[in-house]
């Protein structure tokens, strides 16, 4: 037993990216955690429709939201859309009540708080009645995250098959006959993307319809828009597995890139909302493609937006593609020096 | 022990290496080759494991860029895209897609080379038949022996025609009558004006070829006929050529 765990630690000391793996990611993850789920520094913004001054003097002493005054003749719900405000305040008979655009604990319990302890100076009995644009009170949790799991699982698994594909490329020793041949290197690139991307297409179908009628997910919008995102987030995965397999040398190498590549991808792909995110971190959601791919879905589906609508999501989602391609076109000439 | 139905023509060079280096890092893996081999000529690179033939093997494909010196096909300089169209190239390792059938898999190799539809279908036919693999065609290759994917192997390096072909110890694991078979197979190739490389450690392999070149810690310790090195080691046995090399008696 002494002799099999000797050898164990023999192998793990001389493999670098394993050491690293065991004893560096799990705390550069745990770090990212920390930081992602600390307390946020966002101030939500609340808009009041004719409070009573009393009431709005007593919310403008509450530091956790700023206060504004909603102009114009939209409605709540049209006010809340357009991104002016986080939260609209009015009161009639049945009580006070706040509008959210969704469901976002950051920003509810920033407001809710703040509200609560606005009334209590006032009408310690006044009712609350909290409702929101997108979604419902009581909504599962995978109702309402559940356009991220779409984005999600699809991108991993994409990932996770191209990578250990071209990797067995590799270890087979097919990729050295393969780039011995007049094959230029963009057509290996492009046909693993073409190839995958046959599943890719199956998979969102499956994947958006499933969700819909099966699992009775609330969606909204265009099923098409959100393939093509599905579709375009399962060839950024491609590259990405491409690329992660250039630089391994075994299935095992690929695994070990899940926490660098995956795991941050998650955490940023807005399954914390991004822009609630503590120390100013969001801006590392833009560089992350998940993160496009689950905002034009949830633009898509969950608030309706059409084709149109989500272009600058399409956009920078092909931009990644064509980056990454590039990349791998570099990363696949290395075994061939013409 | 000579080579039998050589057409070798020595009038044309078709792979030349002169004063070919390569290093990985500091340590230098060939060390100044010089050495050339002509069309419908098989040549052999004779060494021990390590001796850096498989380097040499993969710097006249291309794979890799010499440190030094310089290496021409048919005139043309290695690395050169022009020359995979030519080139017919069979690893060490079988090189296969096993969840593929024999065919598909030729049919894949094949179409790299633009071959297409009818045409390729009967080349992948010819190449299998020729190689004695047709009535496994359609079984997977995760099926086939370790002989049959070594000559599926071959069947993919030939799927073009190739003008000059690369074999990296294709006999290696292979069974003496199936290595026959094989060996046939270069001769053949070679009787049609292919010029042929094939590295090998296995010794009774050099005398199966026109030309042996020994190959020994990155340096080339003997070139010449495999004719006239026989004649000119004691006792005609390649086996004591390798060991003068390595005593550096060799020429």
């Amino acid at each position: 037993m002494l002799n099999m765990a000797k050898r164990i630690i023999k192998q793990i000391l001389r493999d670098k990216r394993s050491l690293a793996m065991i004893l560096i990611v799990p705390l550069l993850l745990l770090s990212l955690l920390f930081l992602l789920l600390g307390k946020s520094a966002y101030v939500p913004v609340v808009a009041t429709e004719s409070l009573p001054a009393p009431f709005v003097e007593a919310l403008q002493n509450q530091k956790a939201i700023r206060v504004i005054q909603k102009e114009g003749s939209e409605t709540a719900e049209a006010y809340l859309k357009s991104g002016k405000a986080d939260a609209v305040l009015s009161i009639d008979a049945d009580g006070m009540h706040i509008l959210f655009k969704e469901m976002d604990s950051v920003k509810m319990s920033a407001v809710t708080d703040a509200v609560k302890s606005a009334a209590a100076s006032i009408n310690p009995q006044g009712q609350m009645n909290v409702e929101f644009v997108y979604g419902k009170q009581g909504e599962s949790l995978f109702d309402s995250l559940g356009f991220l799991l779409l984005g999600i699982l699809s991108f991993f698994m994409i990932f996770l098959l191209s990578g250990m594909s071209f990797v067995r490329e590799r270890t087979s020793d097919t990729v050295e006959r393969l780039m011995l041949t007049p094959v230029k290197t963009p057509s290996v690139v492009g046909g693993y993307a073409l190839g995958f991307g046959v599943f890719a297409v199956i998979q969102s179908v499956l994947m958006i319809l499933f969700a819909k009628f099966v699992l009775q997910m609330p969606f909204i919008g265009e099923w098409w828009t959100a393939m093509l995102i599905m579709l375009l987030l399962a060839v950024v995965a491609v590259m990405f597995g491409v690329l992660v397999s250039a630089v391994s040398k075994s299935e095992f190498q690929v695994m070990q890139f899940v926490p660098l590549v995956i795991i941050p991808q998650i955490f940023f792909s807005g399954l914390i909302p991004v822009e609630t995110l503590p120390y100013h971190l969001n801006f590392i959601s833009y560089l992350m493609p998940l993160y496009y791919g689950c905002t034009g879905l949830k633009n898509v589906l969950v608030y309706g937006y059409s084709m149109l609508q989500v272009w600058p999501q399409i956009l920078i989602l092909c931009g990644f593609a064509a980056a990454l391609f590039v990349l791998n076109i570099f990363a696949v000439k290395k075994y061939r020096a013409a | 022990m000579l080579a039998f139905f050589s057409r070798t023509d020595y009038t044309k060079i078709m792979i030349l290496l002169n004063a070919v280096s390569k290093s990985f890092g500091k340590k230098k893996v060939i060390d100044n080759v010089t050495l050339g081999v002509h069309s419908g000529e098989i040549a052999c690179l004779l060494g021990p494991s390590g001796a850096g033939k498989t380097t040499l093997i993969r710097l006249i494909t291309g794979a890799l860029r010499a440190d030094a010196g310089e290496i021409t096909v048919d005139g043309i300089k290695v690395p050169s895209l022009k020359l995979f169209e030519r080139m017919g190239f069979m690893p060490q390792g079988d090189a296969l897609y096993a969840d593929l059938t024999g065919l598909d898999n030729l049919l894949f190799f094949g179409g790299l080379y633009r071959m297409k539809g009818k045409e390729l279908k009967a080349r992948a036919f010819e190449t299998l038949e020729m190689l004695g693999l047709l009535s496994d065609k359609d079984v997977l290759v995760s099926k086939y022996s370790g002989g049959m994917k070594k000559r599926l192997s071959l069947a993919a390096a030939l799927m073009h025609r190739p003008d000059f072909l690369l074999l990296d110890e294709p006999t290696v694991g292979i069974d003496p009558i199936l290595r026959q078979t094989i060996w046939r197979q270069f001769k053949s190739l070679a009787a049609g004006g292919a010029c042929i490389i094939v590295s090998t450690h296995v010794m009774d392999e050099a005398a199966k070829c026109d030309r042996t070149a020994l190959i020994y810690g990155g340096s080339l310790v003997a070139n010449d006929t495999t004719e006239n090195l026989l004649k000119n080691t004691p006792g005609g046995n390649i086996e004591e050529l390798f060991f003068m090399a390595k005593e550096g008696k060799a020429c």
